[in-house]
């Protein structure tokens, strides 16, 4: 077995560290060494966008990056969107406008549609469509994920006025 | 009411339910919405087994052999499993409540016996603990079992 690899990181604004195989990728250390089970593993060949993760301020599929990669970076999971018990209005409009159903996607689309936000606070319906997709959800139809995240950029917005 | 004098898009009656037409939230949402919903996959006991099964990589093709002994002898393997490790069943009808089946039929569709019958039919399975072959717990069984198929 090869010599397992020293990595300290930031997820969700705390220090971790972790020993992980060169080969492993920032998935499965995130789910099987660390144990922060959020982010899914659909497909393990960044198809399915259900392992998505914040890395850097950039989204990226954890399962197409190596755990060795991510020393001394910032990562943020599904686990961090939400501020102690109080939901990111991303959750809270996910919820309110059915937009889930099984949830094994859902922990993809919310990183998703919040990293959209933060850059983009007003965008098109358009704009979520392709900003989204590289997210599967093979439960709603798309529909109410979509609206789920209009209504959560015009509620930010009014919040911020 | 005859369907001539029919309008559509009536609003026939106005009464609230306490069910119809609300928009309850999804009792187990918010777990589902942080992450902390905890599916199979999620779980993690002492002393679990993976699995891994070797499909076909053809649609149709004749099993000459198999050779499953660097997959056994592999550090945490604890069982690997082919058609020969099933017992051998002859034409026979099942019962399967509302239909039936055909035994052999079925049996075929387990574990390939002579023949992969489908690209991604099941040739053989191999069970390991994680930690000693961690490191080809991906492909256990398709790096280590020999493979002696052949278009037929």
């Amino acid at each position: 077995m090869p010599a397992k690899t020293y990595v300290q990181t930031t997820i969700n604004g705390e220090a971790v560290d972790f020993l992980c195989e060169p080969r492993q990728s920032l998935l499965e250390c995130l789910r099987d060494v660390i144990g922060l089970t959020g982010s899914k593993e659909g497909c393990n060949d960044g198809n399915c966008g259900a392992c998505t993760v914040v890395l850097d301020g950039r989204i990226v599929t954890s399962c197409l990056v190596l755990g060795v990669e991510v020393e001394g970076r910032d990562i943020t999971t599904i686990e961090g969107i939400a501020v102690g018990s109080t939901l990111h209005p991303v959750q809270q409009a996910y919820l309110e406008n059915a937009a889930l159903q099984c949830g094994i996607c859902t922990p993809g689309f919310i990183v998703a549609s919040k990293a959209l936000l933060d850059q983009n606070p007003n965008p098109t319906e358009h704009e979520i469509r392709f900003w989204l997709a590289n997210n599967l959800c093979r439960c709603t139809g798309y529909d109410k994920i979509v609206r789920a995240v209009m209504d959560a950029a015009n509620k930010m917005q009014e919040a911020a006025v | 009411m005859t369907t001539a004098d029919y309008e559509p898009n009536v609003v026939l009656s106005t009464k609230d339910y306490d069910v119809i037409g609300s928009r309850p939230i999804r009792p187990n949402g918010a777990n589902k919405v942080t992450g902390r919903s905890l599916y199979g996959v999620d779980y993690q006991a002492a002393g679990l087994l993976h699995g891994k099964v070797l499909s076909s990589p053809h649609g149709h093709a004749r099993i000459r052999s198999i050779d499953t002994s660097r997959a056994e002898a592999l550090e945490g393997v604890r069982a690997v499993i082919t058609s020969k490790d099933l017992p051998v069943v002859g034409d026979g009808v099942v019962d399967l409540g509302e239909s039936t089946g055909d035994v052999k039929y079925l049996q075929d569709n387990v574990l390939a016996r002579k023949k992969a019958l489908y690209k991604g039919h099941a040739i053989a399975a191999v069970a390991a603990t994680r930690a000693p072959t961690s490191s080809r717990r991906r492909y256990p069984s398709s790096t280590s079992i020999t493979r002696h198929l052949c278009r037929s």
